[in-house]
């Protein structure tokens, strides 16, 4: 088995304490939760931190406050297992229920957190290997290399956004609280983003994502669909993520977000200002899909094609749309699979 | 129905489902396997692997490495006594001439895959030991590589070996084929592909070897062939009887642990150190660089009368051997034999070739070759059927070999072929058909039958010995050298002997799998263990059961005839009984042993010219049908398999609850194949070298597997059983492709049946 290389493992109680211990240590020091995707990385040589300063001692960050009315808030680093069983966000959250649900394995969302699903690291078929396996064919930009080898003359690293709730928490208008021992900022979660994948956060290396705010459900519908080869374990190779506020039968205001395209997760607003204004028919639901597939630009860096992606992309937004709309039986997430 | 053979249910033991012997331990998690041993002193082991997949070795220089902290020995080429191994076939049979091949302990010069051996390195940690490995120094001069078949073979292609890159071909020809397609009134086409996948076992390579008292280096290591013993002597110039090797019990093998893996590297540190040593593959070296199975291209021309019976089969196989030979030549002879599939066929012609590339080698994988060839003729199979507005199981019934039938290569059958049947039991047992769930879902089922040999191909002479023995207390010893990769192998000895000599399951002793102490019994592969160890041990019980009663009957002063073994007594039929250990103790006092060798030896042939088809190749053949239905998303292409049923005549089910285990693994490992393993490789770069990309089916994505035990006891195992280790893993790949077909009219040729392969065949893809 590959094996972790040597760290100092910090455990502070408090999110002070932590944003000190961050702080004190400088870039030498990571921040790990349930370490789901961090330790394997680490295990391949993809960070090689000192210091990791350890989240899940903090009992601040764990849990959800809040309801439907009002809004909720989400501790970071409560488990995505307790995100998708969570009754009030099932209830009127559905999306990030269903995302939160369809993460990797109930081992893995045991383990892991919601905060460490929004910050997980952007993936790449040439990047996420083995120490030795990089080195042999070559390093890449995003780690230890200069250039890109899914497009060798791009001046950018390419790595895919692979979280499942970063295109709903979008789609659903959240924001994050961040803080550092310098103070404290709430940001919409888009902001959260940026289009590179390497630098595919904006959070400030000494930052500390420590809740993600919800706002009140307010006649929001929503649902994800996720493209991955099996039923559990994988990454998504598309995300759908859909939301729309009905005033009677008509849409009022739409969001459409889509994820595991592009190094972070895309809108389609075109796609979405289509739907206000009109009813949710079938008619309107492929005009809008169509709309959709557009800002959708995979790269063959991940499981399957990029033209087989971008077309599905098209049938998940109708699918999603049509769930919403009762058009077509909403059936299990995981029959959506494929 | 041709299993109404009447078996009734004479055993007391045989025929039921017994729990095995190694189960509790296993669920326990107290099975020591490979990795778990460890030895006072023990030194850590890592190889150095080739990043490229073709080029020469300008430099290689150790002295940095050696001088590192805790490093105890780094090995290169030049410190091999002897740097090539020959794998002719493994094992304890005899040598095959054409069929030999080399490979290298550790690259010499040249490389010739990525991931192949450069160096060794042991040293006091395993963190020592693979920062010694980082820091030899290499320099590589790539130089240009094959990396295709069709590639390797084309004028003025690189060449991977002097030689040329024609590993093997064989040839059938049966037959007028032009009279016969012109005989036909339909004839398909079809070109298929499958692709690169591996072993995957859930136990990587992985070994302890340490120097014995007496001086023998031992060898406690998973494999399936203890008898590589012999190699290990070769490499490192020893006696053979100098190198012991025991085997433990496997997490797995299908075929990756047929060759050597860490032996050689493990007797060659220990003896250069005289510390023991251990090895474990990561699964980042066991994905990259283990022996995986050959990718072919399939090219069928299939004609057949109106009345669905064929006529003509020409077919065209290509084969990808990768860097070097393995096993490659004695795959291919398996396709080559199962061609034309388990059906009639007067005219035949087979050619195939196997090329070496620069890709990954490959070699034995559960199936061995008669796998990869079903996918292409069941899918031609099923096409004559729709062509012809034939059902299912009517076709394969009107083309079924029978017994005293010829296969194309011109052996006899001389057992029962039960294929009408288990394609009538699988197809029944889907039951009634599932109504799509949505309007974009549409259901279809497919069938697919395949023959898998089991037992090795007659002219290797193989056998299989046995030593069974009763304690002075009445229980029961076994010693055999077969390895148990965990399909109950050695438990369906123990219940053999059991049956035989009258004790209770739990009063037998099982030992296994070493070369020294237990009789040799060959390789845990080709189906054989239960065919060829099952005999070696009711030929041994069966001896020792006459041995006892002779003592017993002159005890008793009764003819031994009317004696029997029951609940660990002597029986006679008027009721009386006679304490085993009172007979074991006479046994002592007259001098006649307690205890039996045995040696199996099966039906022996010489070479068979395939060509001119001149007769017996294998044993036996063991025969299966599967039965698929499916749902295809006609919007994404993606597929669920919803019901899945799997029938073989097994000949006789020693322990069925093993037996349902190989069919119900094996159509798993099958689905596996057919739906979404693939090793993905790149101008000889393995982009698949973890689990999060080597995708295995999770238990998300596999179906209930109902399967359908047939017992025609018509197997040259013990008690008519047939082996039943590889046919399992046949059938899934084409049954799934027929389902697609017959929910959407659409036919994929290309293995896995992804949900954008399936896509593209929609015309989904299309913009």
């Amino acid at each position: 088995m590959l094996r972790l290389p040597p760290f100092t493992y910090l455990a502070p109680r408090t999110v002070d304490d932590a944003a000190k211990a961050l702080a004190s240590h400088g870039g030498a020091a990571m921040l790990v939760a349930g370490g789901t995707d961090l330790y394997p990385n680490m295990k391949r040589r993809q960070f090689e931190p000192s210091v990791l300063v350890g989240l899940l001692a903090i009992r601040e960050l764990r849990g959800v406050r809040g309801g439907a009315r009002e809004g909720v808030t989400l501790g970071s680093c409560t488990t995505l297992s307790a995100v998708a069983v969570h009754p009030e966000i099932a209830a009127h959250y559905p999306a990030l229920a269903t995302a939160a649900g369809l993460v990797s394995s109930p081992q893995l969302r045991n383990m892991g957190t919601i905060g460490g699903n929004v910050c997980v690291d952007t993936r790449c078929n040439y990047y996420n290997q083995s120490y030795e396996w990089r080195k042999a064919v070559g390093f890449c930009m995003k780690r230890d290399g200069a250039i890109c080898l899914v497009a060798p003359r791009s001046p950018r690293c390419w790595a895919v956004s692979s979280s499942d709730t970063a295109p709903v928490l979008w789609s659903l208008g959240a924001r994050v609280r961040l803080r550092s021992a310098a103070g404290e900022r709430t940001i919409p979660v888009e902001t959260l983003f940026r289009d590179d994948g390497i630098e595919y956060l904006a959070k400030r290396p000494d930052e500390i994502l420590t809740d993600i705010l919800l706002p009140p459900a307010d006649g929001w519908r929503s649902a994800y669909l996720k493209l991955r080869r099996r039923g559990s374990f994988d990454f998504p190779v598309l995300g759908v993520a859909v939301a729309v506020q009905m005033e009677g039968d008509v849409v009022r205001d739409a969001r459409i977000v889509v994820g595991a395209v592009a190094s972070q997760p895309r809108p389609a607003p075109a796609a979405a200002a289509a739907l206000v204004g009109g009813r949710l028919t079938s008619e309107l639901i492929a005009r809008v899909a169509e709309l959709a597939a557009g800002p959708a630009k995979p790269l063959d860096n991940t499981d399957f094609t990029h033209p087989y992606r971008k077309k599905m992309t098209r049938v998940f937004v109708a699918r999603a749309l049509a769930s919403l709309a009762g058009l077509a039986p909403a059936g299990e997430p995981a029959a959506e699979v494929a | 129905m041709a299993s109404a053979v009447a078996l009734g249910t004479p055993f007391r033991l045989v025929g039921r489902p017994l729990p095995r012997h190694d189960a509790r331990d296993k669920v326990a998690a107290a099975t020591a396997y490979a990795a778990d041993w460890a030895m006072p002193g023990m030194l850590h082991a890592a190889v150095l692997r080739s990043p490229y997949p073709s080029a020469r070795i300008v430099k290689l220089e150790t002295a940095g490495a050696q001088r590192m902290p805790g490093v105890a020995v780094v090995l290169t080429a030049k410190d091999v006594p002897r740097n090539t191994l020959s794998t002719d076939v493994p094992g304890q049979t005899t040598a095959v001439g054409p069929l030999r091949a080399t490979l290298y302990v550790l690259a010499l010069e040249r490389v010739r895959h990525q991931g192949e051996p450069v160096a060794l390195v042991a040293a006091e940690t395993l963190e020592q030991a693979r920062a010694a490995a980082e820091a030899i120094d290499v320099e590589y001069e790539p130089v240009p590589g094959v990396f295709g078949p069709e590639a390797a073979l084309a004028p003025g292609a690189p060449r991977v070996h002097e030689g040329g890159n024609v590993l093997a071909e064989w040839r059938i020809a049966r037959g007028d084929l032009a009279a016969a397609f012109a005989r036909a009134a339909v004839v398909v086409e079809g070109e298929y592909a499958t692709q690169l996948v591996d072993a995957a076992s859930l136990e990587p390579e992985a070994g302890v070897a340490w120097i014995d008292s007496d001086g023998v280096i031992t060898i406690r290591v998973s494999t399936q062939v203890i008898e590589h013993f012999r190699d290990v002597a070769e490499a490192l110039q020893v006696p053979q009887n100098r190198v012991r090797v025991i085997g433990t019990y496997l997490g797995g093998g299908f075929g990756g642990k047929e060759d050597v893996t860490v032996e050689v590297y493990l007797g060659l540190l220990a003896l250069k150190t005289g510390r023991p040593v251990r090895m474990v593959w990561t699964r980042q070296e066991s994905l990259l660089a283990r022996a995986k199975r050959h990718p072919y291209r399939m090219r069928y021309r299939t004609g057949a009368l109106a009345t669905g019976e064929i006529v003509a089969q020409q077919i065209e196989l290509l084969a990808d051997a990768g860097a070097y030979a393995y096993l490659s030549a004695l795959v291919l002879l398996y396709s080559t034999v199962t061609a034309a599939g388990p059906y009639r066929a007067p005219a035949v012609r087979v050619e195939a070739r196997v090329a070496y590339t620069n890709n990954p080698p490959t070699s034995a994988m559960r199936g061995f070759g008669a796998m990869q060839t079903v996918f292409a003729y069941e899918s031609q199979i099923d096409q004559i059927a729709r062509a012809l507005g034939l059902d299912p199981v009517e076709v394969r019934g009107v083309n079924a070999l029978r017994r005293g039938d010829s296969l194309p290569v011109g052996q006899v059958l001389e057992t029962h072929v039960a294929l009408p049947e288990l394609a009538a039991r699988a197809w029944a047992a889907l039951g009634p058909p599932t109504p799509p769930r949505a309007p974009h879902v549409r259901v279809g089922r497919g069938l697919a039958c395949n023959f898998q040999p089991y037992g090795r191909i007659v002219w290797l002479h193989d056998w299989s010995s046995a030593w069974v023995g009763f304690e002075m207390d009445g229980s029961l010893v076994v010693r055999c050298g077969v390895p148990d990769v965990g399909g109950g192998q050695a438990s369906s000895l123990g219940q053999i002997a059991a049956e035989v000599l009258g004790v209770d399951f739990d009063r037998v002793s099982l030992h296994i799998s070493d070369s020294a102490l237990t009789p040799l019994a060959g390789t845990t592969t080709a189906s054989r263990q239960l065919y060829m160890s099952g005999n070696a041990v009711l030929k041994a019980a069966r001896e020792l059961r006459a041995q006892i009663l002779s003592v017993a009957a002159s005890l008793l002063g009764a003819d031994p005839t009317a004696l029997d073994l029951a609940d660990g007594d002597v029986v006679t039929r008027d009721g009386r009984t006679l304490p085993l250990p009172t007979v074991l103790s006479q046994c002592a006092r007259v001098g006649v042993p307690r205890s039996h060798l045995a040696v199996y030896h099966a039906p022996a042939g010489e070479p068979v010219d395939l060509a001119t088809g001149s007769g017996k190749v294998f044993p036996d053949y063991t025969f299966g049908a599967h039965a698929a239905e499916v749902e295809v998303d006609t919007e994404t292409g993606a597929v669920r398999v919803l019901k899945y049923a799997a029938a073989h005549d097994v000949g006789r089910a020693i322990n069925p609850q093993s037996v349902e285990g190989q069919i119900q693994g094996g159509a798993v490992q099958g689905l596996g194949y057919g739906l979404m393993e693939e090793v993905v490789v790149e101008e000889g770069v393995n982009l698949t070298t973890s689990f999060a990309s080597y995708l295995v089916p999770s238990a998300a994505d596999v179906p209930d597997v109902d399967p359908i035990v047939v017992e025609s006891g018509e197997g040259l195992g013990p008690f008519g059983a047939r082996g039943i280790g590889e046919p399992p893993i046949g059938p899934p790949a084409a049954a799934v492709a027929n389902a697609i077909a017959d929910a959407t009219g659409a036919r994929v040729t290309r293995l896995p049946l992804t949900a954008e392969r399936v896509a593209a065949a929609l015309g989904l893809l299309r913009t």
